[in-house]
């Protein structure tokens, strides 16, 4: 009963969802399904190696997020506030208690270009147990920001820490390798912190996701070997809130890199907490 | 379809009756002051086997203060808006970055809006099924960010439980504070 009660809330919710938020950008991102000639001079490359756990049919995947320049979010902001002041009056109409939301709480549909992305699993440059991935990007820094079942929607955040690397232009930033399952039994996929507890699956997804950064033995394509290559450089994002995120999670500690203290990411190499 | 399970697991966070947030008061009051509910271990075999649902959290390790400050920063988390988009912009930004994420309960997109029509098609289905849902989602995160800063959970009766979880958010804050940092209950720890 549980089951047929949910598919049909399911379909109750996909006939609802608008066709417009299902038609936005893919924040610049490109998966290549072949090595370049060449590399442009005005796009990043990132490599990645993506463990390949599903939940059901559905891929389990990552959520990257590119931190949006002062522009973007300066843009973001106007944009916010122009909808904000066309709908506070209907919004002090609505408040009961007298507390009008403020601008900070106000949820809007922002048409502008799209920061965050899946990495999706299935476009990929060399298939295997793990599958090696080029994405052509812009440039900038980049978050682990969470995971996702499927291609849409941010299922669990890393909000209690993860890392974040730059990506330049004109070059591939090899990243290592990403794994990701759900985690609230044992998972087959290694390195993540998982066997959460069965009961966190009633009701809802916990999902978990690792890296393991490259080292010089990190199987590279041939195909690249003409191409600059560089390995990422990490540093750790301490605890953030999403409240857009169905779940909340942290990357799994990595050896020399991330580590956590009463919970806040640290720095390993530094001893500092996460920025 | 694959995009729609993410939709529903979203929707699966509390939507009218998410935590607000408040300001870390000036000074604590003492924890002898604070009034806690009755949340001595039982022998009932239901309290024991919903101990996964109805639970509070310990750690002998921490102060009355750190105990309110991982509190409030863990139910910071219990704030929650419309769906994130993804592919879709997310102002990482000081919002993103506080430590205690001000805040205040849920104010609907338009896309929310509309997912909420939707469910309200299946509304007599979605009142049984959201409840259950929307103490399950806050209960993986809560779970996932004081159980990693060292908190382990103790059965209680769901009327503790409600005691514990529904009113003043402040007033729970002090209440939970109080048995967060409690000396060890002598019971067993609920692991599942």
């Amino acid at each position: 009963m549980k089951k047929i009660a949910l598919g049909l809330l399911v379909l109750s919710i996909a006939l609802a969802t608008p066709i417009a938020a299902l038609a936005k950008d893919n924040a610049g991102v490109t998966p290549l399904l072949a090595a370049p000639a060449a590399l442009r001079s005005d796009a990043a490359y990132l490599l990645l190696r993506t463990s390949r756990a599903k939940s059901g049919l559905f891929p389990i995947q990552h959520v990257m997020l590119r931190i949006p320049t002062a522009q973007e979010l300066e843009a973001y902001r106007a944009a916010r506030k122009l909808a904000y002041d066309k709908a506070l009056p209907e919004l002090t109409k609505k408040a009961k208690d007298g507390k009008v939301p403020g601008i900070d709480d106000f949820e809007f549909d922002y048409a502008g270009k799209a920061n965050s992305f899946v990495v999706d699993s299935g476009k990929f440059l060399e298939d295997g147990e793990m599958r090696t991935i080029l994405l052509e990007l812009p440039a900038g820094d980049y978050i682990l920001y969470g995971i996702t079942v499927g291609g849409r929607g941010l299922v669990t955040c890393n909000c209690l820490g993860t890392v974040r690397f730059g990506a330049r232009a004109g070059v591939i930033t090899d990243i290592g390798s990403l794994f990701a399952d759900k985690v609230h039994k044992p998972s087959p996929i290694p390195h993540l912190e998982d066997n959460l507890g069965p009961s966190m699956f009633q009701y809802g997804f916990v999902l978990g996701q690792a890296l393991v950064p490259p080292d010089p033995a990190t199987p590279v394509p041939a195909a690249l070997h003409a191409l600059a290559l560089e390995p990422a450089r990490f540093e750790v994002v301490g605890e953030y809130y999403e409240p857009g995120a169905g779940g909340i999670n942290r990357l799994a500690p990595i050896p020399g890199l991330l580590g956590y203290d009463h919970g806040h990411a640290v720095d390993l190499r530094t001893g500092k907490p996460g920025e | 379809m694959i995009r729609y399970i993410p939709i529903l697991l979203l929707l699966a966070q509390p939507l009218p009756v998410a935590a607000q947030a408040v300001d870390p008061p000036q000074a604590l009051p003492d924890p002898e002051t604070v009034k806690v509910p009755d949340v001595a271990p039982s022998q009932d075999p239901k309290v024991r086997s919903e101990g996964y649902k109805f639970y509070y959290f310990n750690n002998p390790a921490v102060s009355f203060a750190e105990a309110y400050r991982d509190l409030l920063e863990c139910r910071g988390h219990l704030i929650v808006a419309g769906p994130a988009q993804v592919p879709g912009f997310i102002p990482w930004d000081e919002a993103h970055r506080r430590k205690t994420r001000q805040g205040s309960p849920m104010v609907a997109g338009p896309d929310m809006l509309t997912a909420m029509v939707g469910v309200a098609v299946f509304s007599a289905m979605a009142a049984i099924i959201m409840p259950k849902m929307e103490r399950g989602a806050r209960s993986n995160k809560m779970r996932r960010c004081m159980g990693t800063r060292g908190y382990e959970r103790y059965a209680i009766t769901e009327d503790a439980w409600n005691a514990l979880n529904k009113g003043d958010e402040q007033q729970l804050l002090l209440m939970q504070a109080k048995l967060g940092a409690a000396p060890k209950p002598l019971d067993e720890a609920v692991t599942e």
